[in-house]
């Protein structure tokens, strides 16, 4: 009877000890860590900036990871499942992924087409330059001519000292900004080059 | 038997109906489209108000950790309403912050276009100092196009719907037209010189009198109003509109800087014809002794290159009629007026250029 007794305790024992080893689920902290490896990813892209949608998506699938994760630790630990947690870190993996991507690409499109305003900026004001010359090599000089050239000269100075804000605002990666102030400036510096022709035009050089 | 079972049976019974009177269903989750929203809203604020960007973005963790944790909760544990009220918060404070922005949008692009008619009245007033303007130099120049070219960033900004940056373009387009204001202001501030003021009229009065007591004429130019009086025997008998040297409003101190001399000169010479580019002239006596006494006091202050001349070959001429100042220092007047002039001068006619009477 005590024998009995002692092997039905014995096994019991066995029994909860298997049952508490196989029945605790283990938090996925492995895919956890590449999730946040993967938003840390798509943030240094600057997602933030270059793919504002996508980054909050991914955020936003991150916080439903973080979230499912801590009401599961908060659990009894028989009754936790992390298959879910999962799921979702599967989910965020490709949110940052797909956030990262964006970035690189958008963050790409808004250099090229900055570097093509700048260029073309700057070449409108080679172009005022070139047209200041020839101007100067008139033979040709109305009266006034010599205050005339020294206002256009002070314009192209006055445009030119743009590019500096300009180079600038590309070094800074404000590739938006360095756009607009580089299409002004181009719409400016072709101005100059239409009424350098029309005086050459009228004094006939 | 049935006595002990039945009490056992009421108590489970018993417990039974509290515990399902203390459970709590699993939430139901947001409504639908409230995380898109929200969403929208942070991505709205980071660029305006990244405070309220940050604070949304908290709310939406809190609401998902809380939503998160009422499902994995045992139903007598939760606790009811909790994850409908974070959510609610989320919602309440997205639609506060995305009415704020529209509104806070609203008010800037009404600073703009409240700001951009005097700022564009302000650069036509700049415009109009720098052609009036025979003084102002390559500064205000550049200052002046350095303002245009703000103005019109702030014009595209603003098309884009940039408010913000459009704003701070206009800001600093104001700070180049302060450039060309104050150009101006220091360039006419000689002109309300008291002491300058007494000095021009004394020779103005000196000159008419001298018309009078000779009974002959006289020439006296005021620079800031442009104009050229022609006196005889004291009298004011003509006036004619006058162009100046390009820089002509500044005072004479060398040999090509384009400034209209001051001081009592005399005609030196009449010139027309193959002697003067410009149809006819009058060759003044500039520089006259207070000038050379000026000029070499310069020099030794050293306020003028020391390998520059005095200048000379001050006249007034025809071809005038430009519009504009744009001689090297002469008075220009349009031919028919020089013609006017011409008959009523000889050697020995008084000229005297003032700055403004």
């Amino acid at each position: 009877m005590e024998m009995s007794r002692r092997i039905l305790s014995g096994g019991a024992l066995v029994l909860c000890v298997a049952l508490l080893a196989v029945g605790c689920a283990k938090p996925p902290q492995q895919e956890l860590d590449g999730a946040n490896a993967a938003m840390s990813e798509a943030t240094q892209a600057d997602a933030q900036n270059y793919a504002a949608n996508e980054y909050a998506r991914a955020q936003e699938a991150m916080n439903q990871v973080n979230a499912e994760m801590e009401a599961q630790n908060a659990k009894f630990a028989l009754i936790r499942s992390y298959n879910k947690t999962k799921e979702l870190i599967a989910t965020a993996n490709q949110a940052a992924a797909d956030a990262k991507a964006a970035a690189v690409t958008g963050k790409e499109t808004a250099r090229n087409e900055s570097q093509a305003a700048i260029d073309a900026a700057k070449a409108s004001l080679a172009a005022a330059q070139t047209a200041m010359t020839e101007l100067e090599g008139c033979r040709r000089k109305p009266k006034g001519f010599s205050k005339d050239m020294e206002m256009m000269k002070a314009t192209w100075d006055g445009y030119n000292a743009q590019v500096a804000e300009l180079d600038g605002a590309y070094s800074r990666e404000d590739y938006n900004g360095a756009k607009a102030q580089a299409e002004s400036l181009k719409a400016q510096a072709d101005t100059l080059v239409a009424d350098l022709q029309a005086a050459k035009e009228k004094i006939k050089c | 038997m049935g006595f002990r079972r039945r009490p056992f049976r009421l108590a489970v019974l018993l417990a039974g109906a509290c515990l399902t009177a203390a459970c709590v269903p699993a939430p139901d989750g947001p409504s639908p489209g409230v995380r898109s929203a929200a969403r929208k809203a942070i991505v709205l604020a980071r660029q305006r108000a990244p405070e309220k960007a940050r604070h949304l973005e908290w709310l939406l963790r809190e609401a998902e950790r809380i939503d998160a944790a009422e499902r994995a909760a045992v139903p007598w544990e939760r606790v009811a309403g909790r994850s409908a009220a974070a959510w609610q918060r989320l919602t309440l404070s997205t639609w506060e912050t995305v009415v704020n922005l529209q509104r806070h949008e609203r008010d800037l692009a009404a600073q703009w276009e409240a700001a951009r008619g005097p700022l564009l009245e302000e650069l036509r007033v700049g415009r109009a100092k720098l052609r009036d303007g025979a003084g102002l130099g390559r500064r205000e120049v550049m200052a002046l196009k350095r303002a245009e070219f703000h103005i019109d960033l702030g014009g595209r900004l603003a098309a884009s719907g940039d408010h913000q940056r459009a704003l701070v373009a206009a800001g600093q387009a104001q700070d180049f037209l302060a450039v060309v204001h104050h150009g101006w202001d220091s360039l006419h501030e000689r002109f309300q010189d008291p002491r300058l003021l007494r000095q021009w009229r004394e020779w103005a009065r000196e000159t008419i009198a001298q018309s009078r007591r000779s009974a002959d004429t006289a020439i006296i130019v005021d620079k800031l109003r442009r104009r050229l009086a022609l006196y005889h025997r004291g009298v004011q008998v003509a006036s004619f509109p006058a162009e100046l040297g390009a820089n002509g409003l500044r005072p004479k101190n060398h040999a090509g800087d384009q400034a209209t001399p001051e001081g009592m000169y005399r005609v030196l010479e009449l010139k027309e014809g193959g002697n003067t580019k410009y149809y006819k002239a009058l060759l003044i006596d500039y520089p006259n002794g207070d000038d050379l006494q000026r000029f070499r006091r310069a020099k030794q202050r050293g306020t003028i290159p020391s390998r520059v001349a005095i200048g000379g070959l001050i006249e007034i001429h025809g071809a005038g009629g430009e519009g504009k100042d744009w001689t090297d220092g002469c008075v220009a007047l349009t031919n028919s007026h020089i013609d006017d002039l011409y008959g009523h001068v000889r050697v020995g006619t008084p000229v005297t250029i003032v700055g403004t009477l």
